[in-house]
């Protein structure tokens, strides 16, 4: 590649390269195999290089990096899996507003049961999310991103983050909670609860 | 606030809790409720636990030297 800068070069190795192992965290939850991520995240750094002067020096070079990747993942990979990933979105826009039995499942779940499940079952559980949803509660609960900066790397409004991170994690319950009860560690106490949307206090 | 109506607000503000997104009023008046409520502590305990397996439970990937060599010589 021509016409970059020493200062390019110095960003590049300086803020873009020490964000690898999660991009390819991120690359692996993404594309299922260990090829295929190692491809994205070169990609990944090929395209933030190729645009290096869209980005403010000292800035969010994470979050650019992510939105990077998940465009590349979007436009070109997604093409090849077979794997359904669409999300209803109706569901998505209503669901923060319904009354929802899973959280009622998810309210019998002990905290001990956590400790006994295994790193795979985990793993899997999370895997078999629906893309946007996976995709949220990743860069969420493992990359630690706040809703507005998962906001502008997937291009949504925050109130969906949120509903979409509210969703994926009951979603990721009820899974659990069906590994839990499938492998005898279920404790019901036949609580139902009547769960409303309840945002008071929230932070603008 | 009858208890399922405590219960109820309880369980969507710990998640809000828990994502930063409370001011320091309402993390304070959360955290008064799972001093003084059992039933509120153990569904904070059981969030919080599921947030850490959660985290624990994805370990980081290590990219290669040689990939990141690679990366470095398509840029350079």
């Amino acid at each position: 590649m021509t016409g970059h800068s020493k200062k390019d070069y110095a960003i590049f190795e300086e803020e873009f390269l020490p964000h690898v192992d999660a991009l390819k965290t991120f690359a692996f939850h993404l594309s299922y195999n260990e090829s295929d991520a190692n491809d994205l995240v070169q990609e990944t750094y090929m395209k933030a290089f190729r645009f290096i002067d869209k980005y403010d020096k000292g800035t969010n070079a994470k979050a650019w990096l992510f939105k990077i990747m998940k465009n590349a993942y979007i436009n070109e990979y997604r093409k090849k899996s077979k794997r359904p990933t669409q999300v209803d979105y109706e569901e998505i826009t209503t669901y923060h507003d319904q009354n929802h039995d899973s959280l009622t499942g998810y309210m019998d779940l002990r905290e001990e049961i956590f400790d006994k499940m295994l790193g795979d079952e985990i793993t899997i559980a999370i895997n078999a999310l629906p893309l946007d949803f996976k995709t949220v509660l990743l860069l969420s609960d493992v990359e630690g991103f706040t809703y507005e900066e998962i906001a502008k790397i997937i291009e949504v409004p925050i109130g969906t983050v949120r509903s979409r991170l509210f969703r994926a994690r009951n979603m990721l319950k009820d899974k659990l909670k069906a590994y839990a009860e499938k492998k005898g560690y279920v404790d019901v106490r036949g609580q139902k609860q009547v769960l409303k949307k309840t945002n008071i206090g929230e932070q603008e | 606030m009858a208890h399922e109506n405590l219960l109820h607000f309880f369980s969507n503000q710990v998640n809000l809790y828990l994502d930063n997104r409370l001011n320091e009023e309402s993390s304070q008046q959360l955290m008064d409720i799972v001093q003084k409520d059992d039933e509120c502590s153990k569904l904070f305990k059981t969030e919080r636990s599921f947030r850490e397996l959660i985290k624990k439970n994805v370990p980081r990937q290590v990219v290669s030297t040689d990939l990141i060599q690679t990366i470095k010589n398509s840029v350079g």
